[in-house]
């Protein structure tokens, strides 16, 4: 099989998300780059601050076959996050050494890489060169502890309860593509070249507490539209006595598949509840 | 005689294909002059020569002087009159369906000196709607045998195509009538991840427009573990396609509606086995004796539905002498003959009955047909245009 490598960032939320988003993937690729700011400023121009000794504790803990680089450069020059956000990319392509270029974002768990990697990729192998491969976000919205102290996880929902696989973001590429609006590339970004995937992964990106989130929409990539977007306010008052009247409730135009609605699923049982829909997302 | 020859020359649509090679036979016999409604685009990689003959075509110059003969083979249509009235019209015009365009039906029979088609199974689809038998003629496509042959002695890897596996090549696009979904259909059902067998879907979306057929097959084989299927989206030369047909053993091709099916006698020429169905317009050149035939039902359509694709908002389809109906290849019998080849115990046999098709349609072949019609029209007093 042809080699791969994946790139990643370290950014703001790295303690919470990284560790445990590259065990997903960690034995299915063969080399590893993560970027960090070298003056840890985000892609916006914010300073932020992780603690860098457990990450790094932690980083090293998993990474027994030696597949980990961090690569520190300048990765704010720019005034617009989105060309911060594909300049790293990019420059974190070029410091690779394999032909396929795996993107994970930090706060993406892959739930079915085995399967992803083992039954679906060898059929697409011939095409990397000219296609960009396209995984399946499912996405925890909010997590709420209720009377009883259970962690309850609201996750973005179909009207029949199962979860939302409307959303799709880049994945997989070839090093000759070029990053033009963060993961998707000069081949892929007019919508053409996009090979659909049955890969799924939770999408931690809005399901974090109050104060990172409002962090982490001051910081992204296209931070400067979600700025605009009531999200953040509305996504403040959901809690487990009005979730439910959350009806297509997405206002980001951020892509055009609408939110249906919220299903809550006790924290423990989310992985096993995605796993049984995950036929369905392909 | 002055021919002046209105139609595309330099993409690699069919009928752009069909215009180059007669008209540059043609230029060696008459006083030839084209009229292109396309340009020189290196994409469809045209040989060099091809490219000069056509070029120098184009650089000639009909001054104040009137073609005795304008032929035109365009999609649609071409209706203007000609400049003089002098000036014969004939018309190259393939047709799918079993109902053509009442409009066209009245215009050829009202308007044209003659009309040109490409099988028997489109000049009895036109003579049913109407059209003079004595202006309608039959002349086939052609195939260069200097290229489309059998000689696999110099077959060069491409695209990754396994030449040790047992290839079926299907070439055309997504298009209802083409068939693809009945092969994809069953493909699943055909063959396994196990057999040593390969589909190879050449598309052409640079002509005939973006489509889903990449993620549908590799969903297709995602979910049943079917055998191998490639999918081909790049343009090809002539070269490459032919020694695409010289890496496969079988051009499979299930159409409900064709004119002539170009591909499948370029594909035969370089050895693979025919797999149409019966009843078509492969039928002028496909011998029943290879057995190979796909059973046809006749079905119903409703042509004006945007996903059949036979027509344009506003195309008038009435009056015409029969019902709009395809033939429909069967598909269980797509899979059993499919089966039946690749498991075949003597496949040599199969080959053998292939070697006895004589493959007549040769462009130098083609061109003298329409030297001959070009010249019975020509001896023909007056024109036929309605005043």
């Amino acid at each position: 099989m042809i080699k791969k490598s994946a790139i990643s960032l370290i950014s703001y939320d790295a303690n919470r998300f990284l560790a445990d988003s590259i065990k997903r993937y960690y034995n299915y690729v063969d080399e590893i780059v993560l970027g960090i700011d070298k003056d840890r400023i985000t892609w916006s121009g914010n300073p932020f601050q992780i603690d860098e000794d457990s990450l790094w504790k932690e980083l090293s803990t998993l990474d027994g076959d030696s597949k980990i680089t961090i690569v520190e450069e300048d990765f704010h020059q720019s005034k617009v996050a989105i060309e911060n956000d594909n300049y790293e990319r990019n420059f974190l392509k070029q410091e690779t050494s394999y032909d396929w270029i795996v993107s994970v974002d930090a706060d993406e768990m892959l739930v079915n890489a085995k399967d992803y990697f083992y039954n679906y990729l060898p059929i697409v192998e011939r095409y990397r060169n000219t296609k960009d491969i396209s995984l399946i976000w499912c996405t925890p919205y909010k997590i709420i502890t209720n009377e009883d102290g259970v962690d309850i996880v609201l996750v973005i929902a179909n009207d029949d309860g199962s979860p939302f696989f409307g959303e799709n973001q880049g994945f997989m590429t070839s090093r000759d593509s070029t990053f033009t609006y963060a993961r998707w590339t000069d081949k892929s970004a007019a919508g053409d070249n996009r090979l659909l995937s049955p890969l799924v992964a939770l999408h931690w990106s809005l399901c974090r507490p109050s104060k990172e989130l409002e962090q982490k929409i001051k910081n992204i990539g296209h931070s400067d539209l979600v700025e605009r977007d009531p999200f953040y306010q509305l996504w403040s008052q959901v809690d487990l006595t009005n979730y439910k009247e959350m009806s297509n409730f997405k206002t980001s135009g951020l892509g055009g598949a609408q939110w249906p609605k919220l299903e809550a699923i006790p924290l423990t049982d989310l992985e096993t509840y995605i796993n049984n829909y995950v036929p369905r997302a392909y | 005689m002055k021919i002046e020859f209105i139609g595309k020359f330099y993409d690699n649509h069919s009928l752009t294909i069909i215009n180059r090679n007669i008209i540059i036979g043609l230029s060696k016999k008459f006083d030839v002059y084209i009229t292109p409604m396309d340009k020189y685009d290196p994409q469809y990689k045209l040989a060099t020569d091809t490219v000069k003959e056509l070029k120098a075509l184009e650089a000639k110059d009909l001054g104040e002087s009137n073609p005795e003969i304008q032929i035109r083979h365009t999609y649609p249509p071409v209706w203007n009159w000609p400049v003089s009235d002098e000036t014969k019209v004939i018309y190259i015009q393939p047709w799918e369906y079993p109902k053509v365009p009442f409009e066209w039906q009245y215009k050829f029979e009202t308007f044209a000196d003659a009309l040109i088609v490409p099988s028997n199974y489109v000049k009895q689809i036109f003579l049913d709607g109407g059209v003079n038998p004595s202006n309608a003629f039959v002349v086939p496509n052609g195939f260069d045998p200097a290229i489309f042959n059998n000689d696999r002695s110099e077959v060069k890897p491409m695209l990754g195509i396994d030449p040790d596996r047992f290839n079926f090549v299907y070439v055309g696009n997504s298009q209802w009538r083409k068939g693809l979904d009945i092969l994809i259909n069953i493909w699943h059902k055909c063959f396994k991840t196990y057999d040593k067998c390969t589909l190879i879907i050449k598309d052409n979306p640079n002509i005939y427009g973006k489509n889903n057929i990449l993620n549908e097959i590799v969903k297709m084989q995602y979910k049943t573990e079917s055998a191998e299927v490639i999918y081909i989206d790049q343009n090809l030369s002539d070269v490459e396609m032919a020694n695409l047909y010289k890496l496969s053993n079988a051009v499979v091709h299930p159409y409900r509606a064709e004119g002539f099916a170009m591909h499948v006698q370029e594909a035969m020429a370089c050895g693979c086995l025919p797999v149409v169905p019966a009843g078509g317009p492969t039928n002028d050149f496909v011998s029943d004796e290879l057995g190979l035939k796909i059973p046809t039902s006749q079905q119903n359509v409703n042509i004006s539905d945007a996903g059949v694709f036979a027509m344009k908002p506003g195309d008038a389809m009435t009056r015409m002498s029969t019902h709009t109906f395809i033939n429909e290849p069967s598909g269980q019998h797509l899979e059993q003959m499919l089966k039946y080849i690749y498991h075949h115990h003597n496949k040599q046999d199969l080959y053998k009955k292939l070697d006895k098709i004589s493959m007549e349609n040769t462009w130098d072949h083609v061109v003298d047909m329409y030297e001959g019609v070009i010249n019975e029209v020509g001896k023909r007093k007056g024109t036929n245009r309605l005043r």
